[in-house]
């Protein structure tokens, strides 16, 4: 066991004027009154790969009526656990869903509700993992244009005929459906309502023969709060969302000549069901937009040029590489309109200096297209004007009124070796003359324009459009140095696959023009996986300890984590790695594989900052893993794996340490432990373990607690024994169990509560 | 500008800032500017620079990764996260830069340098 300290946070190791072994010295009045960050910082949801694992997960669900079988069925061995159970297989057959990569119109109709959500489900199944995300935009069901002021009159009217409008409505959304969704959808940005970050996707299923096979697709939905008047940043719910989402599907003939398939079902909220779900696929791309270009007088625009050896454009057989093949690489459908081709100069201006973003947005609004209307289209305006060498090579300059309608290239600025000493054959000429690299430039401030920033913030620069011009350079070396091949003629025109996972799962809001400022969502909540920096073990090690085995299902598992420094340097870490501090992240891996996220129930932030741990030092905190808001984390007998991440950043650089654990579930072995399953695997339990006990107003857990001593199974007497499962939820039973129930008390009152499972301020999770 | 210390009373041009200066003070609005600017010079008086955050309520950054320049009037222009080009007045005194943006204060101190 690795060494600790009983050190506790001290106003030396806060924040301010703490040594974070490379992290600033802050001593002067930073900070100083209320700190005011950019607009631009509020975190936004974004999806993240799900475990591949999952599309492979075979339970049954939604299964309200409970008649599938769970049975452990290995899904690569199917046949042969057919063989070895003929009378199960005799009555029930696997199946599986098609669910393409590509973009799905999608509507959701809740019950009893006079809105519904139409939108747009992305699939992305490219290079890995699916990762899958969805936008909701909120619809009168009756009136197409009902917004949120409106609702009480529609909801007035609705009351005094709901039904004959329902069946009106019925015919409207089937028209609607049916024959106007083989395109992307686009919908109004002041409907926007929700995003899903889907969790889960089961594609196969485990049905009786002749039943409809249904896929499961799970996700957290993000409310979106609309800003006030005359402001664009609204707010999205926090993690993990304001509620969780399955849509059950099944397949159905897609309307003749419409294409992808189609799929149909039922919206759970809570494993109640809340109403339909429709799912069309209308495109293989997952966005789309369009780009005016226009250029001024004595300028010249980027034009295609030839497609790179090992580019995506030349594997697909395409003979150039252009702004539409720059889009492409992310899975966009851009519409270039090369438009304008001689624009005046404005009066004023001298086109042929460092343009100011005040002038460059006057002229955007006075030449583009009249008709350009951002709640009909993703539409960005490109202008492109001579400027001078130095000014930057373009500009995302809009950020003035509604953000992000515009961006500008310079044709006359170029490649100064005052920024790179390995600009190459480029060096010190002007972009119009070296067409690979301008065509480069003018794509980046183009995808500046869909809210994407510089690379060297997101996992370092590299050879791709949003690492900024002179560190390309620098990547690509001379002929001799760097990456494989030299600037400009190895420019690789794509976005990388951070930018590309951004464009197609960040939420719409965050993304098209006229939705948030600039930066939203780039304030550092989502950073891959992939991209964080892992400490190896013999710098920073978490160990995952099970306080308890053989534990049973129903049972709590009381876990405990312990972060140690085991190298020689001090190293910034979280003031608290306690679940409610949001640090840590812990996932069930059930005996089949699947993955199922624990997410706190309860979140207290820290407020330690990232102190650094000094070596020999930890840190540790203790949890017990039972309920999440995605269901119970041991359903079913077998060994499972508790996987703990911690997530932070320091030195601006993000980081995670991850540990795992196991522990054996096992199946119950008398009728009480089978009957205290039932009782103890219900939503409010976990509530009232997830809440650390003490939830009274839960009066179903309460209830169903307190049954537990009366059905025990004692002994024939009717004396109350103890369940296998209660082990689990010492120091949190109701008070009336405990009173009944004197012994344990004893037990309960030696036992510390853990941090992970109450709100009130214990030091567990603290630095030991 | 004014330019003095290291550096000497000299013309802006010769000002080498290359190095890593550490944000030590700042008024309010500085959470926005990096705790940390890696700064590289490639010709006297201009160069390249990368942001870096030194505190985790740091969000997005204004100033992320691009280019430096000193100019005559004494001013330092940043590119920024939008690739503009802004011009702020600087003053460099040793190894301490203080630069005045907007409505916001920020004062670097230099914790290596081209030397170390």
């Amino acid at each position: 066991m690795a060494r600790s300290s009983n050190r506790e946070p001290t106003p030396r190791n806060r924040k301010t004027g703490v040594d974070r072994g490379g992290i600033p010295l802050v001593t002067g009045p930073i900070g100083a009154g209320a700190p005011v960050l950019p607009a631009a910082s509020a975190e936004i949801p974004v999806a993240e790969p799900i475990d591949p694992q999952q599309p492979l997960g075979l339970t049954p669900f939604p299964d309200p009526e409970g008649t599938v079988p769970q049975l452990p069925i290995d899904p690569l061995n199917i046949r042969h656990w057919q063989l070895e159970h003929p009378e199960i297989a005799e009555r029930y057959s696997f199946c599986s869903v098609s669910l393409p990569q590509g973009c799905y119109a999608l509507t959701v109709r809740p019950n009893n509700e006079l809105a519904e959500y139409r939108g747009t489900l992305r699939v992305d199944t490219e290079d890995g993992p699916l990762t899958a995300s969805g936008d909701l935009y909120r619809y009168s069901r009756f009136f197409g244009e009902l917004t949120t002021g409106e609702l009480a009159t529609t909801a007035t009217i609705a009351r005094t005929n709901f039904a004959g409008l329902a069946g009106i409505a019925g015919l409207a959304h089937q028209a609607h459906s049916r024959y106007r969704r083989s395109t992307i959808p686009i919908y109004p940005i002041n409907r926007y309502h929700s995003y899903l970050k889907v969790t889960s996707v089961r594609l196969w299923s485990f049905v009786p023969r002749g039943s409809t096979c249904t896929a499961a697709i799970t996700a957290e939905q993000y409310l979106y709060t609309q800003p006030p008047a005359g402001s664009f940043d609204g707010t999205f719910s926090p993690a993990p969302g304001f509620r969780t989402v399955t849509f059950s599907l099944h397949q159905t003939a897609a309307p003749k000549g419409l294409g992808g398939p189609r799929l149909e079902g039922t919206l759970y909220v809570g494993g109640v069901d809340s109403g339909t779900v429709e799912m069309h696929w209308v495109s293989k791309y997952f966005r789309k937009c369009t780009i005016e270009i226009d250029t001024l007088t004595g300028a010249v625009s980027p034009q295609a040029v030839p497609a790179h050896a090992g580019s995506r454009a030349a594997a697909a057989g395409l003979a150039n590489e252009d702004f539409r093949s720059v889009f492409a690489s992310a899975g966009w459908d851009a519409r270039i309109e090369y438009d304008q081709t001689a624009v005046p100069v404005p009066a004023g201006v001298n086109a042929n200096t460092c343009w100011s973003s005040a002038d460059l947005h006057a002229l955007m609004l006075n030449i583009r297209k009249a008709t350009t209307n951002l709640d009909t289209e993703w539409r960005l305006h490109c202008l492109v004007v001579p400027a001078a060498m130095g000014c930057g090579r373009g500009v995302m300059y809009d950020t003035i009124q509604v953000p992000r309608e515009g961006v500008a290239s310079f044709c006359n600025d170029g490649y100064p070796t005052s920024q790179s000493a390995n600009f190459g054959t480029a060096a010190n000429q002007q972009q119009r003359n070296t067409p690979r690299a301008f065509m480069r430039s003018c794509s980046h401030e183009m995808i500046h324009g869909f809210n994407q920033i510089h690379q060297e913030q997101e996992g370092g620069g590299d050879n791709s459009i949003m690492t900024t011009t002179p560190s390309v350079a620098d990547v690509l070396g001379g002929p001799a140095t760097g990456e494989a091949g030299v600037f400009p003629d190895d420019i690789r025109l794509e976005v990388n696959d951070h930018v590309r996972h951004h464009l197609i799962h960040m939420p719409d809001i965050a993304v098209r023009p006229g939705g948030m400022t600039f930066g939203s969502g780039h304030g550092g909540g989502f950073v891959p996986e992939r991209d964080r920096y892992h400490f190896p073990i013999d710098e920073l090690m978490l160990t995952v300890e099970v306080l308890q085995q053989d534990v049973a299902i129903g049972e709590p598992v009381r876990i405990r984590y312990q972060l140690t420094n085991t190298g020689t340097d001090s190293i910034p870490v979280p003031g608290d790695i306690s679940m409610e501090a949001a640090y840590t992240r812990i996932t069930v891996i059930d005996p089949k594989g699947r993955s199922k996220e624990m997410p706190s129930y309860v979140i207290q932030p820290d407020t330690d900052g990232t102190p650094t741990l000094a070596p020999g030092e930890s840190l540790s905190a203790e949890t017990r893993v039972f309920w999440s808001t995605q269901g119970f984390a041991f359903t079913g007998p077998g060994t499972h794996v508790i996987d703990v991440k911690v997530l932070w950043t320091a030195d601006g650089v993000p980081c995670i340490v991850r540990g795992q654990a196991s522990v054996a579930v096992s199946a119950p072995i008398s009728e009480a432990d089978d009957q205290a399953a039932n009782i103890l695997l219900h939503p409010q339990v976990g509530q009232y373990v997830a809440l650390g006990g003490g939830a009274t107003h839960l009066t179903e857990a309460v209830s169903r607690l307190d049954s537990l001593t009366g059905t025990a199974a004692g002994d024939s007497n009717g004396r109350k024994g103890r369940v296998k499962a209660l082990r689990g939820f010492e120091g949190l039973l109701p008070p009336s169990q405990i009173e009944l129930d004197q012994p344990r008390r004893e037990r309960v009152a030696s036992t510390p509560k853990p941090r992970a499972a109450t709100k009130a301020a214990t030091p567990a999770g603290r630095r030991r | 500008m004014s330019v003095n210390g290291a550096a000497g009373d000299a013309d802006s041009s010769i000002v080498d800032l290359t190095g890593s200066w550490t944000k030590s003070a700042g008024t309010e609005g500085e959470l926005a500017y990096p705790d940390v600017l890696e700064m590289t010079m490639l010709v006297p008086g201009a160069g390249r620079y990368l942001g870096r955050k030194g505190r985790p309520e740091q969000g997005f950054l204004l100033w992320d990764a691009g280019n430096w320049r000193l100019t005559a009037d004494g001013k330092i222009e940043i590119s920024t996260a939008t690739d503009a080009l802004e011009s702020w007045p600087v003053t460099i005194s040793g190894d301490e830069m203080q630069i005045q943006v907007a409505d916001c204060v920020l004062t670097y101190r230099r914790t290596n340098g081209p030397d170390d």
